[in-house]
């Protein structure tokens, strides 16, 4: 097995979630909502927001578990036994990845998880900083994908 | 005992993680902002847990600058702590606040950093 197979199913899994999150978004921004109770009473514009959002999630899982450590591997990286951190701050050397994008990606994607005690103008402002996250994510996978195969 | 108090006053956070709330916030809120501790981490009987912060600003942010500090300042915490379970919450200080884990947190707190000035 060469080290570039790892990265040929990293790219491969990313895709998928790349394409259905784009078109999700396309979806939102085609009629975005603009407060919460115009959300919450919208079925499709929900099933929009989740489809996106589980998108976001799936698309981050794939460039953490598997595009990273794939990407290090071709570039010959020593990075095996090193922590997450400083497997981010070698890539963002190498102009792969805003280390401090990929961190607040990584905390927006953990607010989702969870419900939190905010009022409506804040739960909803946290939904557009999610969308808006998903949205910089994608542009962020499609700028790596384009460095790896110039 | 000495021994005691000394972990309640660490209120199980160790020096590093107390210095990296301090630096964040500092890179995050505005002058005389405070944080403070609330829930489990309070507890010395109490084992790991979220980190659960209560901050509270001089003005009111609108919707949206809260949810861009909450971000980056849970984001800086991430780069100098590594990604742990933290929640924050930020309100006003002075103004009540109806919800019941505002309330909660305002009760049971430990002041950890004040930005300065």
């Amino acid at each position: 097995m060469t080290a570039r197979d790892p990265l040929v199913t990293a790219l491969w899994e990313a895709d998928r979630h790349l394409t259905t999150l784009e078109s999700a978004l396309q979806d939102w921004h085609a009629a975005p909502a603009s407060n919460l109770v115009e959300l919450e009473t919208d079925s499709e514009r929900l099933r929009i927001l989740d489809q996106l959002l589980f998108r976001f999630s799936k698309l981050q899982d794939a460039l953490g578990l598997r595009l990273i450590p794939a990407t290090l591997a071709v570039l010959s990286e020593p990075f095996e036994e090193w922590p997450m951190i400083d497997r981010l701050n070698r890539l963002e050397k190498l102009g792969f990845i805003e280390v401090d994008d990929w961190l607040r990606w990584r905390e927006i994607r953990s607010r989702l998880a969870h419900e939190y005690p905010d009022h409506p103008e804040t739960r909803f402002a946290a939904i557009e900083a999610a969308v808006a996250a998903a949205r910089d994510l994608a542009v962020a996978y499609r700028a790596w994908r384009a460095k790896l195969k110039p | 005992m000495a021994a005691t108090r000394f972990r309640h006053r660490r209120m199980r956070l160790t020096s590093k993680d107390i210095a990296a709330i301090d630096q964040a916030a500092r890179e995050t809120f505005a002058p005389r902002s405070t944080v403070r501790l609330f829930g489990s981490r309070l507890d010395d009987a109490r084992r790991g847990g979220d980190i659960d912060l209560l901050v509270e600003t001089r003005a009111p942010l609108t919707p949206q600058e809260l949810v861009e500090r909450r971000n980056r300042f849970i984001a800086r915490l991430y780069r100098l702590l590594g990604e742990r379970r933290i929640d924050v919450l930020i309100v006003p200080a002075g103004r009540p606040d109806d919800r019941q884990v505002i309330q909660a947190a305002r009760r049971d707190v430990r002041l950890l950093t004040t930005v300065p000035e």
